[in-house]
């Protein structure tokens, strides 16, 4: 996929839509998926939306959908891109509720090669103000600035500045005892990774992301929507994939008390596939109480 | 507050992102990509919602699928 992509892709829902897109979303954040307005932003002159779906990352479209997934209304949603050296190039402009259309864009991507820009579910800008984490990108720039400002300082200065900046705390720390996450016919990774031994151990649950936290004696530490993130001495946010067992991490948690959460956080339907996945309990905390 | 992105946001994006990643995978040089071809090519202008008038249309952009066309 080139960037160009992300730049067809709006053009080609705008002109489903008959009407000018104003501006670009995105449903979560991310290493790349922070920046997927912006090239279209320069070239079209689409506006970067400072709002997001979900402020973190999370394992199922639902998540981050604005209420949409379940919605009858139909939506427009495009789709460009593909391996072009497998003349696997495809562009297609897709027009249904959202949970019968969204899989079509998911079977093109594997279809096309494995990797493609979609422009979806275009929504006044009302129904964004009322349901969308408003300020998401902002925060992910702070965050970031905050980051590089620190580095030349070191590990401790990083891991500092992050806490600092997004209110969050570590939790915990330690080697990594043992890491069991399989990746499953549903197309997710789900497991645990466990992080330092005895009656210290953290057990975080993985599905795609992380999505809880507990310690030894099961009390939960951490749950989504809470932001959670494992760090490397170095400051160095590292991905489920990058971690093997005996590495020395850090767990940050920045509760959902302090970050701008979207309607789907707060739709109850969005967790049992995750609860069935993981076998916890999750809408208890995300909906009510908090963790820790 | 209404302001131009610049070269110094695309790096804050990525790394800031990458702590919002929550543990999950993605591509910090499909985003590094992605922003140094949107400064370099024009001005994206990142604007608050509580700039956008009511009845604009605002749509998603997402990423489907993995670069390398693996399951990560």
């Amino acid at each position: 996929m080139l960037g160009i992509d992300y730049v067809k892709a709006v053009e080609l829902t705008q002109r489903e839509l008959g009407a000018a897109i104003y501006g670009l979303m995105i449903g979560q954040n991310g290493k790349s998926s922070t920046l997927n307005g912006w090239l279209p932003a320069a070239v079209l002159g689409t506006k970067v939306i400072d709002a997001v779906g979900d402020l973190r990352a999370h394992p199922t479209g639902d998540m981050g959908s604005l209420g949409l997934a379940n919605s009858p209304e139909p939506m427009i949603q495009s789709a460009v891109g593909g391996n072009r050296a497998n003349n696997a190039y495809i562009e297609l402009v897709v027009r249904g509720a959202t949970a019968k259309i969204s899989p079509i864009l998911r079977r093109a991507a594997d279809m096309s090669g494995g990797f493609i820009a979609s422009c979806r579910n275009p929504v006044p800008a009302s129904y964004v103000k009322q349901h969308a984490a408003l300020g998401g990108i902002s925060i992910a720039l702070e965050l970031g600035e905050a980051i590089i400002r620190a580095e030349p300082k070191g590990g401790a200065a990083v891991i500092d500045a992050i806490c600092k900046q997004m209110h969050g705390e570590i939790i915990g720390q330690g080697k990594v005892a043992r890491k069991a996450v399989q990746y499953t016919s549903e197309a997710f990774d789900i497991g645990t990774v466990r992080i330092g031994d005895a009656e210290r151990a953290l057990v975080l649950h993985v599905m795609n992301e992380y999505l809880a936290v507990e310690d030894a004696g099961k009390k939960r530490l951490a749950s989504y929507p809470d932001v959670i993130a494992t760090l490397n001495r170095d400051g160095m946010p590292t991905s489920v994939g990058e971690i093997g067992e005996g590495m020395e991490l850090l767990v940050l948690r920045i509760s959902k008390d302090v970050i701008p959460l979207s309607s789907s956080v707060r739709d109850p339907s969005v967790y049992q596939v995750c609860e069935k996945a993981l076998g916890i309990n999750l809408t208890e905390y995300a909906l009510g109480r908090t963790a820790g | 507050m209404r302001r131009i992105l610049g070269a110094r946001d695309v790096e804050a994006a990525v790394k800031g992102g990458a702590v919002l990643a929550a543990g999950g995978g993605g591509w910090a040089d499909h985003g590094r990509m992605l922003g140094v071809a949107a400064v370099n090519t024009g001005q994206p202008e990142l604007v608050t919602m509580d700039e956008v008038p009511d009845a604009a249309w605002i749509a998603t952009a997402a990423a489907i699928g993995a670069p390398a066309g693996t399951t990560q």
